[in-house]
């Protein structure tokens, strides 16, 4: 037999009642004994009509006691009921109901509903991400597919000499190409997301990372002016991670700095002893700076930053973000608003 | 009409069931000078494969009457010992391993680039650009020494970074045909380019090998073939 939440706080309540009446009436039995034992000359038979007159009052409250038992119970398991209302109805799609939690008394059902209320915000937030995602990655791939097609159609429209259809299919593979790399990378992220990676964790030197990454954009901040500086004073760590993947998440970071940083500028590769189990992977460009506005999207996908036209499709940061979260770390920006962008990455060390 | 095994000599046999791909693949391998049939259908290919000499397979693993991967193990087993090349769309490192062990000899990607394919045919039917295991390769007035890492062209020593050697190597190696951007991104940098924001840095060392081996001299022997890669060309335009 099952009861609901209710009846059982309401048994509970009548059980209580019962046990006290009870107690009652054997506390009253044995003073009106005791008594009669250290007085045997009166009669017993006056004490025990002394007892039922008390029991008989105190049964005539029982009525109103077990009223009193069915509205509490009822007042208790109000905060659920509501919650479950309101879940119900969030579930049905009316992602921006939330339970009142205003009214509830300050106790363990008040924290199970905020509780609750900040899953439900974090689901709300993800579909709305999700929600845009979608429609920014079909908005990203249609682009270079409109191109294709117009691209041919034109040429196709009228006959043309070799040079300008080689023209028009150079220009296609470019399309195709910005195309393949959306696809790749979008796959690359939901392989990220998908969490199977952690099995090929290897313990990997941060400096080595460093290096790589340091070797790889050398040449291209020579080419642009700007002094790549890095500094590894504390990078004799090693992360529970894949090489690659830390390599990818430091060369979109570098790329980015690289981007914006004007000639003449610098863009510095840091790593700082971290708090703890941690170390502390700094990449800072002397470029303008990332506005407040952008700060919360910035590593959203297809994010575009301020200007938007630096070339890049908006998947780099998303990645970087996505390789720091699966190695448990956490990349983010330091200084929104501030001139000369600066991403920290808190990245777990392995102990030796 | 796909789904017949052309015959040929021996010569290349694609099995791949989406006509376009098929019929682009067989037309770009036969402009390459190759012989090339094509099977739409395992069966087919079972067929082509009793009925001739084949060099080499490029093989897709859906095919509309079974897996690749099995008919693959099963032709190894029946004592085929030729090249096979997987082309595929699914690509985790799970898929590429099983790919392989199943007796695969390489594993590309769709999408692909079409030189990267022929340059890994050539290679696998070693008729890839004569002399290319060479230790000094001659190409014109270009002389590229591999064991020591010296260029010179026309007899004067060019300087060249390591990595800048390196992508003239592999130029070299492929000579007369287009290197992709993600051949160069993967061969000399190690990491994937359409992951790792690597055009910037290739274009740089472009630049910079322009320069040095191109920059003094009439015939220019890198090209860049937009859209495709760049190729160090084997003579004057």
């Amino acid at each position: 037999m099952t009861f609901k939440f209710r009846s059982r706080i309401f048994l509970y309540l009548l059980l209580l009642l019962a046990l006290f009446v009870c107690s009652q009436f054997v506390i009253y039995l044995g003073v009106e004994s005791a008594h009669w034992m250290a007085n045997p000359y009166e009669s017993l038979g006056e004490g025990l009509r002394e007892v039922a007159e008390a029991m008989g009052l105190t049964l005539w409250l029982v009525p109103l006691l077990v009223w009193a038992a069915w509205i509490i119970s009822r007042w208790m398991v109000r905060p659920l009921r509501a919650m479950a209302k309101t879940a119900g109805r969030i579930r049905g799609g009316r992602l921006d109901e939330r339970i009142e939690t205003a009214m509830m008394p300050d106790d363990e059902t008040k924290s199970l509903a905020e509780t609750v209320n900040a899953a439900f915000d974090g689901y709300a937030g993800a579909l709305r991400r999700l929600e845009r995602f979608s429609g920014d990655a079909a908005h990203q791939l249609r682009n270079p597919i409109a191109a294709i097609r117009n691209l041919g159609e034109v040429a196709l429209s009228r006959s043309r000499t070799v040079d300008e259809y080689r023209e028009t299919l150079e220009t296609m593979l470019g399309e195709l190409d910005r195309l393949t790399r959306i696809v790749e990378q979008l796959l690359q992220l939901s392989r990220l997301e998908a969490g199977t990676l952690q099995r090929r964790f290897a313990p990997i030197p941060l400096r080595s990372v460093i290096e790589q990454v340091r070797q790889i954009y050398q040449p291209l901040a020579e080419a642009r002016g700007v002094e790549l500086a890095v500094a590894t004073g504390a990078a004799d760590v090693r992360i529970a991670g894949i090489e690659e993947l830390l390599v990818e998440m430091l060369g979109n970071l570098a790329d980015n700095a690289l981007r914006h940083a004007p000639a003449g500028g610098d863009v510095r590769i840091e790593v700082l002893a971290g708090t703890g189990s941690a170390a502390q992977l700094v990449v800072t460009d002397s470029g303008p700076g990332i506005p407040e506005e952008f700060a919360e999207t910035i590593f959203d996908r297809f994010a575009q930053g301020p200007g938007g036209g630096t070339g890049a499709v908006g998947l780099g940061l998303s990645l970087a973000a996505e390789i720091a979260t699966v190695h448990g770390g956490k990349l983010k920006l330091a200084n929104p608003g501030q001139p000369g962008a600066r991403f920290e990455c808190r990245l777990p060390i392995v102990q030796t | 009409m796909k789904d017949e095994a052309n015959k040929g000599t021996a010569g290349l046999l694609v099995v791949e069931d989406d006509p376009q791909v098929a019929q682009s693949l067989a037309q770009g391998l036969s402009e390459a000078g190759f012989a090339v049939s094509t099977a739409g259908r395992l069966a087919a290919a079972d067929e082509y494969l009793a009925n001739g000499a084949t060099a080499l397979i490029v093989l897709d693993l859906n095919l509309p009457d079974g897996d690749g991967r099995k008919w693959l193990r099963r032709i190894r087993q029946e004592g085929h010992r030729m090249p096979v090349i997987i082309l595929t769309a699914r690509d985790t490192l799970a898929e590429r391993v099983a790919g392989l062990e199943e007796g695969a000899d390489d594993y590309l990607t769709k999408p692909y680039a079409f030189a990267e394919l022929l340059a890994r045919i050539r290679a696998r039917l070693r008729t890839a650009v004569a002399q290319s295991d060479d230790e000094v390769l001659q190409i014109g007035d270009l002389e590229i020494d591999r064991l020591h890492r010296q260029v010179r062209r026309a007899g004067r020593q060019v300087d060249l970074t390591a990595r800048e050697f390196d992508v003239l190597a592999l130029l070299a190696q492929w000579r007369g045909q287009p290197v992709s951007r993600d051949l160069l991104a993967r061969e000399v940098w190690k990491v994937n380019r359409r992951l790792t924001p690597l055009d910037n840095v290739i274009d740089v060392h472009l630049s910079h090998l322009r320069e040095k081996i191109d920059g003094a001299h009439e015939t220019k022997r890198i090209r860049t073939v937009r859209g495709v890669g760049f190729l160090l060309a084997e003579e004057a335009e």
